[in-house]
């Protein structure tokens, strides 16, 4: 049976998000997963609350990337929650957010490189492996060990949309965290995890495929799409340009968007979205609408369906739509 | 101790409606609106599904009582709830 996600983009006051985390583990959501953004509150002190005020769903960041943050400190942050939430816990990582990025000067060179070594480092360090690692982006010495032991595998998801990274992530990663939200797409996107998974020579259930999508319900078609706009703007300028085309938007709208996002000019970049936009890069419409486009997503493969941000026009109605009107039709 | 005798006259049949409707109001107010001590209080009852009991309740109201005073008047209009409330005052003095 597929498990559902939600994932919070920490930006409202820690109790808030809490509440919501705490509505969607009452309503039969498996895992939550909190974004990191130098712009938004921080995640693992998000998590830390979350896991404080719930008992049984899964957390973790959705997604970390190693630019920001160093392996070695994402490490030490998972584990530490792991002690927090025992056997609840799971590590989503990518290449990040080039928009974010962009703004603080993170050279966001060489990813696929980044994220290998990343995962190996954050693996021995769970394991306090002691002897050194000579990467090509991360040297660490002997001895760069926890003082403190972690008794848990914490799974790790890779967070892909790119067909290199998502092969990547089904030969190395605890799961796939495929950053897309069209049917079509997101088949295309599985395959290639498969490919991934049968490089690696490993088997296709050590790889939880999730499909992260951008969400949005509502009771009226209208407010939901309304409500998505903002997040799909995102995602298109950050998206590779291999990805744009295939949707047949040009790279010159996804820059002049980007632009807009740059200079927090909201309005601009906001109004630039288009309803092509919106069905490529958003899963939104009615309940009944949704439940007719996540069984189509899951049909193509997926374990895991991640109800993404920004969820609805009204966060709490929309977490209690999906629970509610959504997701009964598929954990019947 | 008056949000306690206040939590009181909410009948329990309208209790669960009149915890929500606070809830949503709370969740729209502001930075600093409600303080982290009454947030986590708040939490710990909506775990335990005990927001609209009658402690769950008197934390609700205290946090209105500071956040949005104004707009607890309203919702114990909307509940028939503010001659009863008014019996409270000094509390309810500056708000009504």
């Amino acid at each position: 049976m597929a498990s559902f996600g939600i994932e919070f983009v920490p930006m409202e006051l820690f109790w808030k998000t809490t509440y919501y985390a705490i509505q969607a583990e009452k309503l039969g959501y498996n895992s939550v997963w909190i974004t990191d953004h130098f712009n938004n509150r921080n995640v693992y002190v998000s998590l830390s609350f979350i896991a404080n005020y719930t008992d049984r769903i899964m957390l973790g960041p959705g997604v970390t990337n190693p630019y920001m943050v160093h392996p070695v400190m994402t490490a030490q942050s998972i584990a530490s929650l792991g002690e927090v939430a025992p056997g609840r816990v799971m590590c989503g990582i990518g290449a990040g957010d080039r928009t974010s990025l962009d703004i603080v000067g993170v050279n966001t060179s060489k990813p696929l490189t980044t994220i290998r070594e990343s995962v190996e480092i954050i693996r021995r360090q769970l394991e306090r492996e002691k002897t050194s690692y000579e990467g090509s982006i991360y040297q660490i010495k002997a001895g760069a060990r926890f003082n403190f032991k972690v008794d848990e595998k914490i799974p790790i998801y890779i967070g892909a949309q790119g067909p290199k990274m998502l092969q990547l992530a089904g030969s190395i990663g605890d799961g796939a965290l495929i950053n897309a939200s069209n049917p079509e797409e997101i088949k295309r996107a599985v395959e290639l995890v498969k490919k991934g998974v049968e490089k690696a020579g490993r088997k296709q259930s050590d790889v939880d495929v999730a499909a992260y999508t951008s969400f949005s319900v509502a009771e009226n078609e209208k407010k939901a799409k309304k409500a998505v706009g903002p997040v799909v703007a995102y995602i298109v300028a950050g998206s590779p340009h291999s990805v744009l085309e295939g949707f047949d938007i040009s790279a010159s709208t996804a820059d002049t968007i980007r632009g807009f996002l740059a200079k927090r000019d909201w309005g601009e970049a906001f109004s630039a979205v288009d309803s092509k936009m919106i069905d490529a890069f958003s899963v939104c419409g009615t309940p009944d609408t949704c439940v007719e486009k996540i069984d189509e997503i899951l049909r193509s493969g997926v374990d895991q369906f991640v109800t993404g941000s920004p969820l609805g026009p009204d966060k709490k109605n929309a977490i209690n739509l999906f629970g509610n009107e959504v997701l009964p039709h598929f954990k019947e | 101790m008056a949000y306690k005798e206040l939590a009181k006259l909410v009948p329990k049949a309208k209790r669960n409606a009149f915890a929500e409707r606070l809830t949503d109001i709370l969740l729209e107010s502001g930075k600093g609106a409600v303080p982290p001590h009454l947030a986590k209080v708040i939490l710990h009852y909506w775990q335990r599904d005990q927001l609209g009991s009658q402690v769950g309740l008197t934390h609700l109201i205290e946090a209105m009582a500071g956040a949005e005073p104004e707009k607890l008047a309203l919702v114990l209009d909307e509940f028939n709830l503010s001659n009863l409330a008014k019996e409270f005052s000094p509390i309810w003095d500056k708000t009504f």
